[in-house]
């Protein structure tokens, strides 16, 4: 186990590189520096050898990989640089708001899996009939509906008709939690709910199913203990990879809901064109994401002993 | 059983063509939406500002006094052509990375499939936001950068169906016939895998206005004086209370036509699906 881990941490190695050197690239793409950054900010004008000087001092007349060498090493030392806008480090404004989106994200998540796997399986097993039908319907206007549309609507029927709701979710408790949640998890419900029908309805096919009902097995039996458990795999591998869009769509839901996270951070800073703030974000959450693929692959094994560590993975 | 089979076809078949139809119209009355606006959508009358739905004004007026029915139609035509020519560039590109990185292999295809995984792993709608953000806004930056997030779906859709194809007969046969090998990919290669490809294009013409709208929500797209249908609700944010209609008209203009193209796309891909015909592409779709 130890030793499949570390192999998989070393095949992460070149991965995570690419992804610092794409992140530090980004930065460059922005045609601005940190000197006339700032410049612009304090509103003050400099001469051209004053600007030369400036540069210098920060490093940036450089070549482009010796700049990165010097940023990689910082960011292997936690320092990702100070905002242009606040002036603030990077890393303890992204820190100071990461259990916010995480809050977000965990809730949104739960939603999901409470909803969609049951309305899935019952899809499945009653497919083609009224409750797949109605359960589809719902699926198909989830998927049809842009997550900030989703947003507005909830807030004009929940919060400014029905008053159920606090419109601006500065607090962060189960109230305000609630409606930003519910717009990720519609989004993200009616992707997962069609994928677990996908899947379930595939292994129901099987013939040890018909083999189970023709010995006289009660189907909720055969469901319970061997559908489920066989689709197990399957569900958590979809799970992951909806992680990567939620992370991606919690940034338009946030700034919506003015909920005070990551997103909303990202999303501002975005305007604001604050590039260390959105450079630090895009990384943590390249390197996030693919964490949570390696987690997954890792879990695998201990789901299912045929694809056990060491062989053969794919 | 088998007679049954057929029938289901035959459904499959008849509802393709309704979406089909449906979405051509639709497709119709967005281009030559010009001439069915009733007003110019940029023409300002503050008069008239902020009007609820009328029989003069069918969708009412935003902040501006313009009228948003006429607003709404060039809105889904910036809108909707965007993302059809982004998806067909994307889905172009990804194909024939993917087909020549599949069919080549080797080094070229070990660094192709490494940019793929690098593209991969960050979140699409997230990379795009960083992308278009450094870029500046714009409707050309921010379809950009849904490019450079979505052509590696493509090229690994595209490669693994070339792998699967590699070894076959047929195409031995082709290349002892002399056929180069841009011949094999285009010619013998392209027409098995498009199928799988031009569903996942389809389906994926909806997504993308989404996503297209989603970035000019938050700023990143069209520029204020177009009609566009993410900005124009993002402008509408702050009137939310008072005047719903100005995020209504563009949302439902955004959710019809992205329903009618996943209709479209999910009609299609159970017309082409290979499990239930043994038939290729371009044959079963002839009467």
């Amino acid at each position: 186990m130890a030793r499949y881990l570390f192999k998989r941490l070393l095949e992460l190695l070149p991965t995570l590189l690419l992804i610092t050197l794409l992140s530090f690239a980004l930065m460059r793409l922005a045609g601005s520096d940190a000197v006339l950054q700032k410049m612009e900010n304090t509103g003050t004008v400099l001469s051209a050898e004053e600007l030369a000087h400036a540069r210098a001092v920060l490093g940036l007349d450089q070549p482009f990989f010796v700049q990165y060498g010097r940023w990689l090493f910082d960011l292997l030392h936690g320092d990702l640089g100070t905002s242009y806008v606040s002036g603030k480090e990077v890393f303890t404004t992204l820190w100071d708001k990461l259990p916010a989106t995480l809050t977000l994200a965990g809730v949104s998540l739960g939603m999901t899996i409470l909803l969609s796997v049951p309305l899935g399986i019952v899809a499945a097993v009653y497919q083609n009939r009224l409750p797949d039908r109605i359960i589809r319907l719902f699926t198909f206007l989830g998927n049809s509906l842009p997550n900030f549309f989703v947003a507005l609507l909830l807030l004009l029927l929940f919060a400014i008709k029905l008053r159920l709701f606090p419109v601006i979710t500065i607090e962060r408790n189960a109230q305000s939690v609630f409606l930003p949640s519910l717009t990720l998890c519609i989004a993200m419900s009616s992707k997962y709910t069609r994928q677990v029908r996908t899947v379930v309805l595939e292994e129901l096919g099987k013939e040890y199913v018909l083999a189970a009902t023709a010995r006289g097995v009660r189907f909720s039996t055969t469901l319970c203990k061997s559908v489920l458990r066989a689709v197990l795999v399957q569900l958590f591998t979809l799970m992951t990879l909806s992680a990567g869009s939620l992370l991606g769509g919690t940034a338009i839901v946030e700034s919506i809901f003015l909920w005070d996270g990551m997103g909303k951070l990202a999303a501002d800073a975005i305007q604001m064109r604050d590039i260390p703030i959105v450079q630090a974000y895009v990384l943590w959450m390249a390197i996030l994401y693919v964490l949570l693929h390696l987690a997954a692959d890792l879990c695998y094994g201990l789901l299912d002993p045929r694809i056990r560590l060491g062989g053969k993975t794919a | 059983m088998k007679q049954r089979q057929t029938v289901s076809r035959q459904g499959v078949r008849t509802r393709f063509f309704v979406f089909l139809t449906l979405t051509v119209l639709l497709f119709a009355a967005v281009l030559f939406s010009h001439l069915l606006c009733p007003y110019d959508p940029n023409a300002q009358n503050t008069a008239i500002a902020l009007q609820p739905p009328s029989a003069a004004h069918l969708f009412g007026t935003d902040r501006f006094g313009r009228d948003l029915f006429s607003r709404v139609l060039v809105g889904t035509k910036t809108s909707l052509l965007t993302a059809l020519f982004l998806v067909a560039v994307t889905a172009a590109l990804g194909t024939i990375t993917g087909m020549v990185s599949g069919y080549r292999g080797g080094v070229l295809d070990t660094l192709l499939m490494r940019l793929s995984d690098l593209c991969l792993a960050f979140p699409g709608l997230l990379f795009a936001m960083a992308i278009a953000a450094m870029l500046g806004g714009g409707l050309k930056n921010a379809a950009l950068a849904l490019l450079l997030t979505g052509w590696p779906k493509y090229a690994r859709l595209a490669r693994s169906q070339t792998l699967a194809l590699k070894d076959a007969p047929f195409l031995d046969a082709c290349a002892l016939a002399g056929a180069s090998t841009a011949r094999l990919l285009f010619s013998h290669i392209l027409p098995n895998i498009a199928p799988t490809l031009l569903v996942t294009a389809a389906l994926d013409i909806g997504t993308t206005m989404m996503e297209l709208a989603g970035l000019s929500f938050l700023g990143l797209g069209a520029a204020p004086p177009t009609a566009e249908l993410g900005s124009m609700m993002s402008d509408g944010r702050s009137m939310l209370q008072t005047s719903p209609w100005v995020i209504l008209a563009p949302g439902l203009a955004i959710f019809i036509v992205v329903s009618c193209f996943n209709l479209l796309g999910d009609a299609l891909r159970d017309v082409l699906d290979p499990r239930s015909t043994s038939r290729r592409f371009g044959k079963d779709l002839a009467p």
